[in-house]
This record gives structure tokens, C-alpha cells and sequence, in this order.
């Protein structure tokens, strides 16, 4: 038994002139899902949240409970302790494992669904500023996805994890809330600084190609099988310093276009491209990688079955 | 009964700074809040100084467990970091890289995969959940859960701010500052090991604990209700332990000791109470860590099962019931039995 995907939706700002928070927009992308998969939210067992900015940098209750209440997934399920270990009912609960927490996330479902405690699965992630104009540096588009994940027939869906990090470029990217004069004003604030290395870019697809070697060596499979590339769509440059590096061509999807970085939901926006446009469903062998802080990279091989 | 993992390892870090609630109670001069230490059993809390935060508390409790494990860094194949805060060079909150990729890289862990995991103050055993089930499969052999909880800065607000002890910030006050950790490995066959079971989540009651940045002052500010949340556990939890402890072919009064979430002594007591008038039978002893620490958020688990290990009051073969109550609101029960762990603290002396 493997996990597959069912759906993916996302929910991008209404206007943009007016900001929506991150809940609000990764709530509308779950609801989306649930609507186009035909998906009552109470049959979900386990919602995971994986993003990283979020509205006023809450830190408690986890950003997956918010939005399992917006998506009306408030009462728990008659209890059928047969199939769920107990009252039935959706367990959620927040991951951060920066640009690559998409993927960890369906790791963890991949896991979850394997040891026998769930059937259905939703992973969600949405980034937004905080604040608006409260912080330094940051660039990423406000962006939300959500991924609806079932079992699959051993063979089928995602068959292969791998994460690596890359501690010597621990500092190439980061961010955090300091305690600091802003702007001039002549009280000190709470201020979201984002530090990005000129180079970070070039590091992330270096260590993507090292991570990358590996999973095709120890899956003993040929990277040229590969039907279509689902890569993180930040940092910029870093799809097109891929495509060039291996010669993919329109294989790797790149979403990003001119609607600026996106950052733990960019995998997610590539999928339902391919998805919406067909490549997805018709490709046999998926590469998902993903890049992010640390330098962290996290692929995964998707099988897909032919569908009808 | 389905085995799974154990605990094999425990480890903690408790700043040295102590910060009494009289002392606190005289700063704020309000009489009202002369029963709050009655109400709460916390007469003290333990405070970061001198460069400490979230980061060197979970590192340090790190090194702490590893000290005591059979296993060396190197063997550790996942770490899972559970903190709500992620203080990270004194006030400086961190996002990204995760601090479990920080931490990490501080102990050497170089073989290890790791992400943060944030569940309120459920968040190390929302780890123990994720880690049982990784080990369970056999997708890894060992795993280490830690957490580093630096939030005595909402109680420096709140001491600030109360007025009446109807305030919503009145549970800043019961917090204190701890590290955590604890290596989780497959338990030998024939063994009993943990049993995780009915991990929820009730988003109908999220809004009774929210914690979010406190734009005025540094750090974060903390809402309660706590009154409300505590109603909602008790009368939400009953069907959730009843179900783990029939899976697990056990009655309330076989649990040699309940473990709950520690916020305060008469929320504690009168939970256990209820459970006593509704299972008919109580448990035979609950442990309460509040007196010296207060609320350590996330920790206060493997806070509480680390004091009662070294002084020698479990014994061989006891069985504990870790209680999950957190914002959110998450209902959780972890059923172990206390195992060779017991013979390496009495071997410490």
C-alpha cells in the first residue's frame, strides 16, 4: 500500500490589492479540493498544515486546526474504533520544514496511511506576510494549496521518499522575528527579517543535483524515465537552472511565470498546472523535488496508473 | 496488544534561575491574586538567563537523553523538534531553517532527518505519535522527539497587564521555561512497548487558547479561557480514554499513574475527579509537577516522567497514561509500561 493523490486545488488572492490571510486562502484551497474530489470534510483523518508565514505569526492552536473549523470539519465522526484506533474524528497538526514541508507532509501521510490508522488524508499550506509591510525581505506570493491523499495499490502513487540536508549552507537562507528599531520609528517592533544569499539559488539546484544522484542510484532507476518534473517554484532561477542542467526541457513545470515567488505551495501550483493541463495523469514516472532553508531537499517518485 | 515502540531514553534541561510566585504576585501588587497559588500549586517557575532560550534548552536536553542512551548521535535516524516557541539567539524567533535542522547540526546528528512538528502544547507527543508510527513501519530504527519551551515572556506581560483574575492573560502566569527529549526505538518482541491512541483534534473549542506575537513587546502574547477549555476536556476526554484503555483490555483503576497535561493543581484534581465519578473506579496515583516548574507547555510530560524515574517512584512494570489536553483542542491518551528505563536511573547513582 502507497498514498496517491485524489485532487489538488489552489487559492490565489481574490484582488491583489486586498491581502488575504494565509488561513483564509489555505482554507478556500482545502474547501476547493474537497468540492472538485466530491469529499465530505469530516471523512478526513489526518490534516496537515506545512507552511510558514502565517497571519499574525500564531503559534498556538496549529494553523491545521483554524483551518479544519473554517472547513466545517467540527464534529467528530461516530466512533468506529475497527478502522481508526479509537473515536474517529480528524487528528491535525502543523509541520515546518521550510520550501520541502509539502513533501514532508505526504511523507508523513505515506506513513501514516502504511502503519493503518487512516484512510483519507490532507495536506495544506499557504504563505502570506504576517504583517503587511512589517517585515524586511520578504518576497514570496501569497499562494495556497491543497492535496487530497488516499491510499493507492502497492506500486502505485508515491513509491520513494528521500531527504537530505546540506548543513554548510545552514545560513544561505533565512528568517526570523527580531526585536527591532523599523523604519526609524522611536519604538522598537517586532519585525520579520528574511536573509537570502545571492547565491542561494545556484546552492539549492547544486545540492538538488547531489540529492538527486542518490534517489536515481539507490532506486536503481534511469533518470531519462522520467516523464515529468514537479519542482519547488523558489527560489527564482532555480526551475530554469534544473531544466538547463539536464536538458528537460517542457518536462519540468514551471508555474512561476511572472507571479512572483512561491514559496512552501510552489510544488503544490506546478502540480495542479500539470494536473489542469493533462501532462500529469498522462505521465507514468513523476519526480517531485523540492528545495529549501538549510539546504534542505526532499524528492519523491510518483507512479502514476493509467486513468481513464 | 500491538507493540510498537518504547521509550528508551529521557532527557531534560531546567534553566537554573528561579522566579517565585510571591515575588511575582508582589510585583503586581493586586491582593486578588494571592489565591492564585493556591489554585494553581505553583509556587515557583524556572526562568532562561545568562543566554539561554528555546534553541540551547532543547539542545541541551539533547545531550542530556543522549548521555544516557545507548545509542550515540550518529545512530539518531530522525529528530523531530516540538517547541511552540523557537527562540533562537535570545529574543529572536526562528523560522526558517527549521530549529530541528539547528539543533541537529548542534548535537552532530548527521545521519538524522529532521522537521519541526507544532501542536500547542501537545506537540511532543503529536512527535511520539509521528515517530511511533515511522518506527512502527520500520521506515526508521530511532528517534528523537525534543523540545525547548522558552515563554516566561508572556508571563512578564501578563504581569504586567492583569488587573482582575478574570483576565484572559491570567494563564501566562503559570508558565515556565524547560527542555525535553526523548529517543523513541522499536520495542523488543515479547515486549510491551507504547500505545498511542486517539490522537484529535476539536476545532470547535480552538479559540479558547490562542498565542500569537505581541506586537508591543517582545515575544508573544497568550489568550485563555481557561475555565471554558478546562470544561471542554474534561467532558470532551471521558469517550477518548475510555476507548484507549478498551483497546489496550484495561480499566481505569489498572493505571498505576496518570500523567496529565500540567496547568494547575485544582484543574488536575477535578479532572481526575470526573473521570473517577464517570469510569466508577479512579486511577491509582496522578502525578503533578507543578509545585517547582509551572506549565512547561510541551514538556511537561517527559518533565514530569523524568522526575518521577529519578526519584525512584515508578517502579518495573507500572502502568502510566499520559493525558494530551491542548490548545486546539487535541485530545490524545499514550498507555505504556514502565520498563528496563527504571534500572538505568538506579543505576545513576
Amino acid at each position: 500500500m502507497s498514498v496517491k493523490i485524489d485532487r489538488v486545488a489552489v487559492a490565489r488572492p481574490w484582488v491583489n490589492l486586498i491581502p488575504e490571510g494565509s488561513i483564509r486562502q489555505t482554507s478556500r484551497a482545502a474547501k476547493r479540493c474537497l468540492r472538485k474530489a466530491g469529499v465530505e470534510a469530516v471523512t478526513l483523518d489526518l490534516l496537515i498544515h506545512v507552511g510558514v508565514y502565517r497571519d499574525e505569526h500564531i503559534v498556538e492552536p496549529a494553523i491545521a486546526s483554524l483551518i479544519q473549523r473554517k472547513i466545517r470539519n467540527t464534529f467528530p465522526r461516530k466512533c468506529n474504533s475497527e478502522i481508526l484506533d479509537g473515536c474517529g474524528g480528524t487528528f491535525s497538526f502543523d509541520v515546518n520544514n521550510g520550501g520541502c514541508g509539502l513533501l514532508t507532509g505526504i511523507w508523513l501521510v505515506d506513513d501514516f496511511l502504511q502503519s493503518g490508522g487512516i484512510r483519507k488524508a490532507m495536506v495544506v499550506t499557504g504563505d502570506a506576510e504576517p504583517y503587511s509591510k512589517q517585515s524586511e525581505g520578504f518576497g514570496f506570493a501569497r499562494a495556497a494549496v491543497a492535496i487530497l491523499l488516499s491510499e493507492a495499490e502497492e506500486g502505485w502513487g508515491f513509491v520513494k521518499f528521500q531527504t537530505d540536508t546540506f548543513p554548510e549552507y545552514l545560513d544561505a537562507f533565512e528568517s526570523r522575528i527580531s526585536w527591532t528599531s523599523w523604519k526609524n520609528k522611536k519604538k522598537d517592533r517586532n519585525v520579520l527579517v528574511v536573509n537570502s544569499k545571492e547565491e542561494y539559488a545556484d546552492l539549492c539546484a547544486e545540492c538538488a543535483t547531489k540529492s538527486m544522484r542518490r534517489f536515481f542510484s539507490e532506486a536503481d532507476f534511469n533518470p531519462s524515465d522520467i516523464d515529468l518534473i514537479i519542482p519547488s517554484q523558489s527560489p527564482a532561477g532555480f526551475v530554469s537552472s534544473l531544466r538547463s542542467q539536464y536538458n528537460w526541457g517542457d518536462k519540468i513545470i514551471d508555474a512561476g511565470e511572472n507571479r512572483g515567488q512561491f514559496h512552501t505551495a510552489g510544488p503544490g501550483i506546478a502540480l495542479e498546472k500539470s494536473w489542469n493541463d493533462g501532462r500529469f495523469n498522462k505521465a507514468h514516472h513523476v519526480l517531485f523535488i523540492s528545495v529549501g532553508s538549510g539546504i534542505t531537499t526532499a524528492l519523491a517518485l510518483y507512479r502514476n496508473g493509467l486513468r481513464p | 496488544m500491538k507493540t510498537c515502540s518504547r521509550f528508551e531514553s529521557i532527557g531534560v534541561k531546567i534553566p537554573e534561575k528561579r522566579l517565585p510566585t510571591h515575588e511575582m504576585i508582589k510585583k503586581l501588587n493586586r491582593s486578588a491574586i494571592n489565591k492564585f497559588e493556591l489554585l494553581t500549586g505553583i509556587k515557583e517557575r524556572r526562568i532562561c538567563s545568562g543566554g539561554e532560550d528555546s534553541f540551547t534548552l532543547a539542545r541541551d536536553a539533547a545531550v542530556h537523553c543522549l548521555s544516557r542512551s545507548r545509542y550515540s548521535v550518529e545512530d539518531l535516524d530522525m529528530i523531530l523538534c516540538c517547541s511552540i516557541s523557537k527562540f533562537n539567539g535570545g529574543a529572536s524567533y526562528q523560522y526558517e531553517p527549521p530549529l530541528s535542522l539547528s539543533i541537529k547540526n548542534a548535537i552532530g546528528a548527521v545521519h538524522a532527518v529532521n522537521f519541526d512538528v507544532t501542536n500547542a502544547c501537545a506537540g511532543m507527543l503529536t512527535g511520539v505519535c509521528i515517530a511511533d508510527r515511522f518506527i512502527q513501519r520500520g521506515t526508521i530504527r530511532s528517534c528523537m522527539v525534543v523540545s525547548g519551551e522558552f515563554i516566561t515572556s508572556l508571563c512578564d506581560h501578563a504581569s504586567r497587564s492583569i488587573r482582575t483574575l478574570l483576565s484572559s492573560e491570567l494563564a501566562s502566569l503559570t508558565v515556565g521555561d524547560a527542555g525535553a527529549a526523548v529517543i523513541l526505538e522499536r520495542a523488543v518482541e515479547g515486549h510491551e512497548g507504547i500505545h498511542v491512541s486517539n490522537f484529535t483534534t476539536l476545532p470547535r473549542y480552538n479559540h479558547l487558547c490562542t498565542a500569537k506575537l505581541n506586537r508591543k513587546f517582545p515575544g508573544f502574547i497568550m489568550k485563555t479561557k481557561a475555565r471554558q477549555i478546562h470544561r471542554a476536556w474534561i467532558s470532551e476526554s471521558v469517550d477518548y480514554v475510555k476507548i484507549a484503555l478498551e483497546k489496550n483490555g484495561l480499566s481505569l483503576d489498572q493505571v498505576d499513574y496518570i500523567i496529565p497535561h500540567q496547568t494547575s493543581r485544582s484543574a488536575i484534581v477535578d479532572g481526575i475527579q470526573h473521570y473517577a465519578s464517570t469510569f466508577g473506579v479512579k486511577p491509582k496515583k496522578t502525578v503533578i509537577n507543578l509545585k517547582e516548574y509551572g506549565n512547561t507547555a510541551s514538556t511537561t510530560h517527559f518533565l514530569a516522567l523524568n522526575r518521577f524515574l529519578e526519584e525512584k517512584r515508578f517502579k518495573r512494570g507500572d502502568r502510566l497514561m499520559m493525558l494530551c489536553s491542548a490548545s486546539g483542542l487535541i485530545i490524545g491518551v499514550v498507555l505504556f509500561v514502565v520498563d528496563e528505563i527504571v534500572e538505568r536511573y538506579e543505576r545513576e547513582d
